[in-house]
């Protein structure tokens, strides 16, 4: 209530007092009139001087100036006082609750609307405020200044004095607000400052973008400048040249090309654009709206483990996140911010890592969690940077050597190293490094299968494992012998020894056997002699071939219902 | 059906109400402080640029 009564009394004060020397003096005409009048009366009264009628010659420059400094001034203020009740309204709109529903039903309202501010910058805007504000006050600095230095340069000096160390304190708050974090002065600007450099490097990634488009652009209409010019010699006969002509005709000839390519590249985005509005316009359908949801719970999820550094509520959120049976349209910081906590549960003493007293079950739910969503991940985009930033944090938080030695979760510690280093191109050959702690996703879906009575490996363990069959480069050797295990596993095999990768390599061919025998196909397995002498990496690369091949086929056959199911797996 | 003590999901909302309250409490003060600041701050500059508009 203050500030709207402070607001209306400077409007109307604002609204009285708006005549000023932009316009004639109304005061100075009556003047000049009486003395003509007087000069008609007695022409001796002003000597010799013979008063005329003074034309208005239009304001003077400076005024013009410093008026126009003062008005950018006031609307910038008012408009930042326009933005500031608007601001205060929608404040008030986010923390209403809005609906009716259940708590879950409202919380999940909460969370969308929160997800809305993030999106669209809201703390962006909110945070430009003050800045108009010092910009107007800067302006009401300048304008003063300029008008009393035209009035009385002795008062105007002070006036630019101040206004000139306000700048000097201002820019070195900002500078020091830039410098530390915990510097008290802090000011909008210094926090844009800071994020200065990621920002550069955006800009600079989709100005490149840009820049090859005008780039083009400008090559075709020197292109055009030159077919123009080269018109222009051609309408003197004697500067006729073969060349001349010929290299007319391929300009002529090419440009249409150019210049529809050209505007294909504009039009398209502004197409897929329209596409995304339509897309946003039709009306979800039931199946959506199941899945938005599981989306909503799914940012959440994620919220609350950014936000939150509680362990018993990150408890609490990681066993919601574990009992969830689908991740759709997750966050990928989601993972990042599990393997967080998890990394919180463990601590590293003299190469052996060990859990924090106290906080076992955290980190045994949060390994599964993190697990669970770095594979899908990994089968839904395995180009994703969160996938290159987990590996990041891993390597930062143990180190290579790391002695996982009766640390329970070191099954599915592996299998998140394994996945993220088999994810990368580069990393590919180190794949082999990883399976000196002898743990292998087959491991792993041996106790998962154990574990769960239906005797079915995870669904989405099973699509990691057809997701790398179906890669092309194939993975290493032994990602196939692992998928294969998976695969077999899931069919109900029982993979009993998986510690040295020779024997991996003759069960596998086993296995291959089996499961072309049980489909009722007719595949010839290799047999099991010639595989104890390969070594695992350096076998003939044919042979290896061959073994992928076979894998392909696996993958490919065990979508129809298995026969064989649970039979021994042994012949 | 599994009572609110036991499903995982309406214990994690439980939990998500009470921090989004307290968030949300921080979030709005925080914001609503400035922007008092900002309309008081206003009406006083609007008053000196008035007085030497005249």
């Amino acid at each position: 209530m203050i500030q709207a009564g402070l607001f209306s009394a400077v409007t109307s004060a604002f609204v009285i007092q708006v005549h000023s020397q932009l316009q004639p003096d109304p005061n100075d005409e009556t003047a000049a009139l009486l003395r003509v009048l007087i000069y008609k009366i007695d022409n001796t009264t002003f000597g010799s001087d013979v008063p005329m009628l003074p034309q208005w010659a239009g304001p003077p420059r400076t005024i013009v100036q410093v008026e126009a400094i003062l008005y950018a001034s006031l609307a910038t203020s008012i408009f930042s006082a326009f933005l500031a009740m608007l601001g205060k309204q929608w404040l008030n709109r986010y923390a209403s609750i809005d609906m009716r529903g259940s708590a879950i039903e409202r919380s999940q309202n909460r969370q969308k609307k929160l997800d809305g501010i993030v999106r669209w910058y809201f703390h962006y805007v909110m945070e430009a405020l003050p800045l108009m504000l010092q910009f107007a006050l800067l302006l009401l600095g300048c304008g003063l200044s300029l008008y009393l230095w035209g009035i009385n340069v002795d008062v105007a000096s002070v006036i630019v004095g101040i206004t000139s160390f306000g700048i000097a304190f201002y820019v070195l708050i900002v500078v020091a607000g830039t410098a530390s974090v915990s510097c008290p002065y802090q000011t909008p600007g210094a926090q844009i400052l800071r994020h200065t450099p990621s920002l550069i490097r955006s800009m600079f990634r989709s100005a490149a973008v840009y820049s090859n488009t005008v780039f083009s652009y400008y090559t075709k209409s020197s292109l055009c400048i030159q077919t123009l010019v080269t018109c222009r010699g051609l309408i003197r006969p004697e500067r006729w040249s073969f060349d001349g002509v010929i290299q007319l005709e391929l300009l002529i000839l090419t440009l249409p090309f150019h210049l529809v390519y050209d505007t294909h590249l504009f039009v398209r985005p502004m197409y897929m654009g329209v596409l995304t509005l339509l897309h946003w316009a039709r009306s979800p359908s039931v199946d959506e709206s199941d899945q938005q949801v599981v989306t909503l719970d799914l940012q959440c999820i994620s919220w609350i483990l950014q936000t939150s550094l509680d362990k018993v509520i990150h408890l609490s959120t990681l066993k919601s996140l574990a009992a969830m049976a689908t991740l759709t349209n997750f966050n990928p910081a989601l993972i990042s911010a599990c393997f967080d906590i998890l990394a919180g549960c463990v601590m590293v003493v003299g190469g052996k890592v060990v859990i924090t007293r106290g906080l076992e079950e955290l980190a045994a739910i949060s390994d599964l969690c993190c697990l669970h969503a770095i594979s899908h991940l990994a089968t839904m985009d395995p180009t994703s940077s969160v996938l290159k930033d987990v590996r990041q944090r891993y390597t930062r938080t143990f180190p290579l050597k790391a002695d996982f030695e009766g640390f329970p979760p070191c099954l599915s510690f592996a299998v998140i190293l394994n996945i993220s280093y088999s994810q990368s191109k580069v990393q590919q050959e180190d794949y082999r490094l990883l399976s000196n702690v002898h743990v292998t996703p087959v491991h792993l879906s041996q106790l998962e299968y154990q574990k769960k009575e239906r005797g079915k490996v995870p669904r989405w363990f099973l699509r990691f494992a057809l997701h790398h069959l179906r890669q092309d480069p194939p993975p290493p050797p032994s990602v196939v012998v692992d998928c294969l295990s998976i695969i077999a596993i899931d069919m109900g095999c029982t993979v009993s020894d998986t510690t040295t990768l020779d024997e991996r390599y003759a069960r596998i061919q086993h296995m291959s056997a089996f499961l072309i025998r049980s489909q009722g196909t007719a595949g010839g397995g290799f047999g099991p002699g010639d595989s104890g002498t390969r070594r695992h990496g350096r076998g003939c690369p044919a042979a290896c071939n061959h073994s992928q091949a076979e894998g392909h086929r696996c993958a490919l056959t065990i979508r129809d219902p298995p026969c064989g199911r649970r039979a021994g797996s042994d012949d | 059906m599994p009572s609110a003590q036991e499903d995982p999901r309406a214990k994690f909302y439980d939990v998500y109400r009470r921090e989004a309250e307290e968030y949300d409490r921080e979030f709005i003060k925080k914001y609503d402080e400035d922007l008092n600041t900002t309309l008081i701050f206003v009406s006083l500059a609007g008053c000196q640029v008035t007085g030497v508009d005249s």
